[in-house]
């Protein structure tokens, strides 16, 4: 057996999510998407724009009604619910926007806009919001003169700050963070998730951490979906994923990042090609099949389904294999003939 | 507020906005200073009439057939003029936002029926069916000024909705609902303040377009005739245009003055308020 943990499987998680489908008219944005996140779990949702990660993130938070399918939270069914009866439930779970030029009202200060979760909810004497605000302000690492001024005085990552402060200030259990840092400049990107992490150290959260940037979302997550073409091709977690991508899919985005450490120069650099097929009309059988390197008959014609690994991951690829001591192999390794290598010249031994 | 004296700043870069600011507050001097400088009844009869411009300095825009002073009348005519346009465009903004935010913000069945009904408005001629109208509700100052409303309103609810629209998928009001705010405080609070520009400019225009649907309706008969306006002033001068074009003139120039500066205006406001001109 492996070395994971055995999760209790008594309490309800705290978001759940079951067949979620999405369409916007033509456009099957998520197609039938099921996953959980634990309190106080991190979960990463990766894939290329496009894929439907930021709908599926915005129809968890109600933004958008499903097509079909349900979000639970605590074990309660909160999809389709008349916006007045999801109106309390925002004190459970926030949503932090990937722009954080246009998420912020041009016309309020700084300090209303963090008050006003609490203000809506009616928390607080106005007194106590407003030490309230200073308290969040200084929390986020926002300077204590900011309360009087309006967003378009602060650089892009003092809004994100605003921005967190404000989902913050109805002490959620699970903040949903839509691309978070994908609009700021690279340097600040490492302070706003690092902030994002302390946040979560102190205050006990759980993170849906939207991304297409898989090296963020290593960083931050303890469970990573992989996503694409309105569908989870690959669930794996923090540290597996960067060493033993499963998916194809997968295994092509890192290949886009420079390998952090030494030991990840060892895994194949993998390569895909093209464009993702449009959403409203997608490829049958795998929905990867187009782009896949690996790619057999069997792929175009038959889809495969998200398969639980007895290693705690889960992967929707025909190629990936299980030996018979129980550990899953990538197609990289044994399906096809290895593709490029990192290293340099391995002798490859003629069978 | 720094606001408005950004706005102030950018508005006086264009010398035609600033003139037709300047004719603009002249006329409403004019209104206001009315009832100071001409107490009597303007219809009163008070000097021999078709005194020309200038032949009596007592009555310096002369007399018209019946003695009335015309001087008076364009003075007195201006507060009419003000009123009608003012109110009128304000129920005629109440009726528009409260249209087209309806439909902007649920869209669905709502958004048709309110649409199908606006267009239905739309392809009647403003101005006929003004003149049905108050052929309908009777000759008075309310029923014109409903007239006027219930023509005017469509465009500002077509703008409204529009406005309304793309703000709701705007990721600030979308984070309203996320902290769980009441949908009337989103309308209230976050929508409508965030498109009152297009609306400012728009209204500048109507009160324009307002006046000059009154001046014609009056101008045909179809004016209050217990009250002073420009439009009756023309109307009564028209018999005579050979032989005393001044009746005409001076109250038609009145009327000119008081469009054209709002025109004015309602660009100068546009081109102010304007986010994309402000980076030039």
């Amino acid at each position: 057996m492996t070395l994971q943990t055995p999760m209790p499987e008594t309490a309800a998680p705290l978001l759940e999510v079951r067949d979620l489908v999405k369409h916007h008219g033509q456009v099957r944005a998520v197609d039938g998407v099921s996953f959980h996140i634990r309190a106080g779990e991190t979960v990463g949702l990766v894939g290329e724009s496009g894929c439907g990660k930021s709908t599926l993130g915005r129809a968890i938070m109600g933004l958008a009604p499903l097509t079909s399918g349900e979000v639970r939270l605590d074990g309660a069914v909160i999809s389709g619910l008349p916006y007045a009866q999801v109106r309390p439930l925002r004190k459970r779970m926030q949503m932090v926007f990937q722009d954080p030029y246009a998420s912020l009202n041009p016309r309020r200060r700084v300090g209303q806009i963090i008050e006003e979760p609490l203000k809506v909810h009616g928390l607080g004497s106005a007194k106590a919001r407003r030490a309230q605000v200073i308290e969040l302000m200084a929390r986020v690492g926002l300077p204590a003169d900011a309360a009087g001024r309006f967003p378009h005085e602060f650089s892009g990552g003092q809004r994100q700050r605003v921005g967190i402060a404000r989902a913050l200030a109805l002490s959620p259990a699970l903040i949903v963070a839509d691309e978070p840092v994908s609009a700021l400049d690279v340097s600040v990107q490492a302070q706003v998730v690092n902030l994002m992490v302390r946040l979560q150290q102190e205050m006990g959260l759980s993170y849906l951490f939207i991304s297409h940037d898989l090296a963020v979302v290593h960083y931050i997550a303890d469970r990573i979906l992989v996503m694409y073409l309105g569908k989870i091709v690959e669930v794996s977690d923090r540290a597996r994923v960067w060493k033993q991508p499963l998916h194809p899919y997968t295994a092509g985005l890192l290949a886009a990042h420079p390998s952090p450490d030494p030991a990840g120069a060892h895994r194949p650099h993998l390569r895909i090609e093209g464009d993702m097929p449009s959403p409203t009309a997608p490829p049958p059988g795998c929905r990867f099949h187009t782009r896949c390197p690996f790619k057999v008959e069997r792929c175009a014609s038959e889809e495969p389904a998200l398969r639980a690994l007895n290693d705690g991951r889960s992967v929707a690829c025909h190629l990936v294999e299980v030996s018979a001591d129980g550990i899953a192999h990538a197609p990289t390794e044994r399906t096809a003939a290895p593709i490029r290598s990192a290293e340099p010249a391995l002798p490859l031994s003629p069978s | 507020m720094t606001g408005l004296l950004d706005l102030w700043r950018l508005f006086r870069r264009k010398r035609t906005a600033v003139l037709g600011l300047a004719i603009f507050l002249a006329i409403v001097a004019a209104a206001l200073l009315a009832p100071v400088l001409y107490p009597d009844d303007p219809a009163d009869m008070v000097a021999p009439p078709l005194l020309w411009p200038g032949e009596d300095m007592a009555y310096p825009l002369g007399t018209d057939t019946l003695g009335r002073d015309i001087a008076a009348g364009i003075m007195h005519g201006a507060r009419s003029a003000l009123m009608i346009g003012g109110i009128s465009t304000l129920v005629a903004l109440a009726i528009g936002i409260t249209v087209g935010a309806l439909s902007g913000y649920y869209g669905g069945w709502v958004n048709d029926v309110l649409m199908r009904v606006t267009e239905m408005f739309q392809t009647m001629p403003q101005f006929i069916l003004a003149v049905v109208l108050v052929a309908i509700f009777g000759p008075a100052l309310t029923s014109i000024i409903t007239a006027l409303a219930l023509v005017s309103w469509p465009p500002v609810a077509r703008l409204v909705r529009a406005e309304v629209m793309s703000l709701r998928e705007r990721e600030f009001v979308q984070s309203c609902y996320v902290i769980g705010m009441s949908e009337r405080g989103i309308i209230f609070g976050q929508i409508l303040p965030n498109c009152l520009t297009p609306i400012i400019v728009t209204a500048s225009i109507m009160v324009a377009s307002a006046i000059l649907t009154e001046a014609g309706l009056s101008f045909l008969g179809l004016g209050d005739p217990n009250v002073l306006t420009w439009g009756a002033m023309i109307g009564a001068g028209r018999e005579s245009l050979r032989s005393a074009w001044f009746l005409v003139a001076e109250p038609g120039l009145a009327i000119i003055l008081v469009v054209l500066s709002l025109n004015l205006v309602g660009e100068g406001l546009n081109d102010a308020l304007n986010p994309k001109l402000k980076l030039r």
